[in-house]
């Protein structure tokens, strides 16, 4: 009885949450953000009305054209092209890191939960210590040990971010367990795994969720700001924090050219915190904004 | 001509909801003279709090008064400005207590600084803090709070419910208010504070001439203290009477059942209750609002609103049997 | 409270005795001799010996930690390899500027952020609220690095009103002109989060009983806006002082590069692209020690506004 009611309860949340969304400008205007990026990354090649690689010296630094619309860059290569293909490592390291904090915290926060102990005190204090470190220095430490890459840039920022998840499923955890149904599952036969994927996974479905909207903005903050930096992706590769890098050098003579992924960044941030917001507030009015 | 401090005329109150204005008071007509007290009587949702909040204006912003007046020693105090009603009538004329001493105090700060605050601004900010400190602990000290130069200096959580109950009514009475909204002031408290928080209210009330809305569910409670009573449910004024004769004759049938629900120690019989819920809001039924619980109801009750009249001397009451 | 601090002072030992230990084993875990590493390229083997025996590297890990340990503990940090220079002196040669730049760009955050969460508490509901939430809401989301390029492009680049490089050539105006920009652009992100946290936070205490009983008893609005509910919604703001002081550290990486700044990020940057490994090491052990005394001071000034953990 108990077990259909909860999983029932879940299933009328959903409904009701999409219902909200669908009549949610933000989450239109979030959503076709997202879309639009998630196209950009999959279609790249046919989007895209030029190579994005190709050079050409004699067009350097030129002003938008129909030929190019958004201007050229310092080695002649078409902006609008290669804003395009930059949503590729974009969409990569926001959905890879994700996947990955998301995966581990769930494993850790759970057996943290379930085991307790040693073993929960160890992974609080894995936790602990990350925290510890401002975000951007961690990232480069880790970075100064496995060298710049884009796969080393998505592990970097799928652990750093990972104990945030880790804490919040450990929390969630530790109160379900508390709650009689669990109990009386428990005293009927019901085994972890089932705790775990009927009652638990979908009481924190909601937080992990809005999270990681969160997270997969501040995570293509980071690349960008990395291969700004010069330490995430390396050029030629295309990637906004690249583009940025590259045109930076060059703000006195063509100021313009920094606009472009100026402008795709911030649209990436917004998009994804906009549709985070209205994902929050569809899912628990009240939820505190604290996060 | 009776000396009526409050008057007032058929107040319809509503809440915005979604976009719609959802009416929580209907056809509220009250008068209170000068220093009575007068309960009201209600479970809980039945808008006697908000009754409490309209006439203070403490309503949030989504509230607005739609309908009827209200009359403060002959004022219409709907029209002030929100400047005036605060500079006259809040802290000078009317204040309240209310529910729950734990929320009632401001946390962060000292308690002395908060009554302090109340003096300063009840004396138009002519006195200086220094001064007023003594008039502050002497109020302490009447109020019954021992040792009140060191209390003065403490925080709201290190005071116990009852003190903290205490304290509120010291701040109430500072500006000598004609009157004094209690929303269920005791309800939070033990049983032994109880009494003794309704032992000073009485006090005051004496010593201040004070008028009281005492608000509160408890009939048991109010039936020593108030002169009148005035029964509410889902958001009008059922019944008004003495308290005497409202124990003893009782008219309208919610009356009568919440009378049937008070345990009474002579008989042994069951406790009764009253079958059904309070309406929600939304949903108020058409035609009288307890006729879904109400065992005499009849044809008429689903259709038509009852109003308050006249049944007996000083005796108003809002059902359509006494029409029969 | 004093035993509070106390408590929290204790607390802090572990977490940066478990920095250390990572910044320790940093030279085991990159790739290549430890003592090459620390050395760099232009090491020969009798320097590597020397170093080896001093730092204890030929010893077990545990002896050769409590070795690096006593060394921190005296002041030395090793020596840079790129700049040949004692890493503690490298350090404290930028760090001020740092230090100075984060503050200033908390304040403005702060300054910037409650001013507007008030305004938008204020006129709840209006268009004016409105409008600051959507100015809210952006500068939350925008990046540190972006704030500080669009600076740049339109107020050095087409307006010419803040100089995008340095720190100034002496005189107090001259710093102060050349701190304007970075410290906007530090500030950004962190103006929208307070100004949101501002707004949510008096709204809600505005909706307390207790704001309602200081209504009844007379007190203008002004005054339970200001005094009475400004203290109680200032908490969770103090909370995320700290918090920020760190993020901010973490920001001034950017600013300092972009706006071409000595400091304690651009420094661990630079050190990181030329593989000096004791730079990296001090850098980021100063970078956390910072981030440690921000939430140290933030959890105190919480304290002092909760009289509830005043007392104990």
């Amino acid at each position: 009885m108990f077990k259909s009611q909860k999983f029932f309860r879940f299933k009328k949340k959903s409904a009701r949450v999409i219902k909200k969304m669908i009549k949610d400008y933000k989450a239109h205007l979030g959503g076709s953000i997202i879309l639009l990026i998630l196209i950009s990354a999959i279609f790249a090649p046919l989007i895209a009305p030029a190579d994005p690689y190709k050079t050409n010296v004699t067009k350097r630094l030129e002003g938008p054209s129909f030929e190019n619309l958004l201007g050229t860059d310092s080695l002649g290569r078409d902006i609008l092209s290669r804003l395009i293909y930059a949503a590729r490592p974009a969409v990569l390291v926001s959905f890879g890191g994700i996947i990955i904090s998301v995966i581990i915290g769930i494993i850790l926060g759970l057996l943290a939960a379930f085991v307790g102990g040693i073993l929960e005190s160890i992974i609080l204090f894995i936790f602990d210590v990350i925290r510890a470190f401002p975000p951007i220095i961690l990232i480069l430490v880790l970075l100064s040990i496995i060298g710049p890459s884009l796969l080393s840039v998505i592990v970097i920022l799928g652990v750093t971010i990972m104990p945030r998840y880790g804490r919040v499923v450990r929390a969630e955890t530790l109160s379900e367990k508390e709650e009689d149904f669990v109990e009386a599952a428990r005293s009927l036969g019901a085994d972890n795994s089932r705790i775990i994927f009927k009652h638990i996974l979908p009481n924190i479905f909601a937080s992990v969720l809005v999270l990681s909207g969160m997270d997969m903005a501040s995570m293509i903050m980071w690349e960008a700001g990395l291969s700004f930096l010069g330490l995430g992706l390396q050029p030629p590769l295309s990637s906004w924090g690249v583009m940025l890098q590259e045109s930076y050098q060059y703000i006195q003579t063509a100021p313009l050219m920094i606009l472009w992924p100026t402008l795709a960044i911030m649209m990436t941030m917004l998009g994804f915190s906009t549709f985070a917001e209205s994902l929050r507030v569809a899912l628990n009015p009240k939820l505190n904004q604290e996060v | 001509m009776p000396d009526k401090i409050l008057k007032i005329n058929d107040l319809a109150v509503e809440y915005k909801n979604k976009g719609k204005y959802l009416r929580v008071l209907q056809d509220i007509i009250l008068e209170l003279d000068r220093g009575e007290i007068l309960s009201l009587v209600g479970e809980s949702g039945s808008g006697k709090s908000t009754l409490g909040k309209t006439i203070l204006r403490l309503l949030p912003d989504s509230a607005r008064i739609a309908e009827g007046s209200i009359f403060f020693k002959g004022q219409d105090i709907c029209n002030l400005s929100e400047k005036d009603f605060n500079d006259q009538i809040r802290g000078q004329e009317m204040a309240m207590v209310i529910q729950n001493p734990q929320n009632a105090l401001n946390p962060v700060f000292k308690v002395g600084t908060q009554i302090l605050d109340v003096l300063y601004f009840k004396s138009k900010k002519q006195k200086s803090r220094k001064e007023l400190k003594k008039e502050a602990v002497e109020i302490l000290k009447k109020v019954g709070i021992s040792d009140p130069e060191y209390r003065f200096g403490e925080y709201p959580y290190q005071f116990s419910g009852g003190m903290k109950q205490r304290v509120m009514l010291a701040m109430a009475f500072i500006s000598n208010p004609s009157l004094l909204i209690a929303d269920e002031p005791t309800t939070a408290l033990d049983l032994t504070v109880e009494a003794q928080i309704l032992n000073l209210l009485s006090n005051l009330v004496e010593e201040y001439k004070t008028s009281i809305l005492y608000i509160s569910h408890d009939l048991g409670v109010v039936a020593g203290l108030s002169d009148r009573i005035a029964v509410m449910y889902a958001g009008r004024i059922v019944e008004v009477a003495q308290t005497r004769e409202l124990f003893d004759h009782p008219n309208h049938p919610y009356t009568e059942a919440l009378l049937n629900c008070l345990p009474d120690y002579q008989k042994t019989e069951e406790l009764q209750t009253i079958p059904g819920q309070v309406p929600d809001l939304e949903n108020y039924p058409a035609g009288c609002n307890f006729h879904p619980r109400c065992s005499y109801s009849f044809e008429r009750c689903r259709h038509e609103d009852p109003r308050l009249e006249e049944i007996a001397s000083e005796h108003f009451s809002a059902c359509f049997l006494n029409d029969r | 409270m004093f035993i509070y601090i106390t408590k929290r002072l204790l607390w802090v030992i572990p977490t940066i005795l478990t920095v250390l230990l990572i910044l320790f084993s940093l030279s085991y875990l990159l790739p290549g001799d430890p003592a090459d590493i620390i050395l760099g390229p232009r090491a020969t083997p009798e320097m590597a010996e020397e170093l080896n025996r001093r730092l204890g590297l030929d010893k077990p890990w545990y002896q050769s930690y409590l070795i690096y340990l006593k060394n921190i503990i005296k002041g030395d940090l090793g020596t840079s390899i790129f700049r040949n220079r004692s890493v503690l002196k490298v350090i404290l040669d930028v760090l001020p500027y740092t230090v100075i730049l984060t503050l200033a760009g908390m304040g403005l955050a702060v300054f910037n952020g409650i001013s507007i969460g008030l305004l938008a508490a204020n006129y709840n509901n209006s268009y004016f609220e409105k409008f600051l939430t959507m100015i809210s809401f952006i500068t939350a989301s925008t990046p540190t690095y972006i704030a500080g390029v669009l600076l740049i492009v339109v107020f050095s680049v087409n307006f010419n009103l803040i100089p995008s490089i340095g720190i100034g050539e002496g005189g107090f105006l001259s710093s102060l002109h050349h701190l304007i920009g970075p410290a906007l652009a530090l500030s950004v992100g962190w103006t929208g989060y307070i100004a949101r946290l501002t707004r949510s936070s008096m709204l809600e205490t505005l909706d307390q009983e207790f704001i309602q009983t200081e209504k009844s008893f007379g007190i203008p609005r002004y005054y339970i806006l200001y005094k009475y509910a400004l203290k109680k919604a200032i908490k969770p703001i103090i909370a995320v002082i700290g918090l920020g002081i760190g993020r901010l550290l973490g920001g001034a990486v950017f600013v300092e590069v972009i706006f071409n700044r000595p400091g304690l990020g651009r420094l661990i940057v630079n050190s990181v692209n030329e593989r000096d490994l004791p730079m990296v090491r001090g850098g980021v052990l100063a970078a956390a020690l910072l981030f440690v005394i921000a939430n140290l001071v933030a959890d105190i000034s919480y304290a002092y506004f909760d009289p509830r953990i005043k007392q104990k």
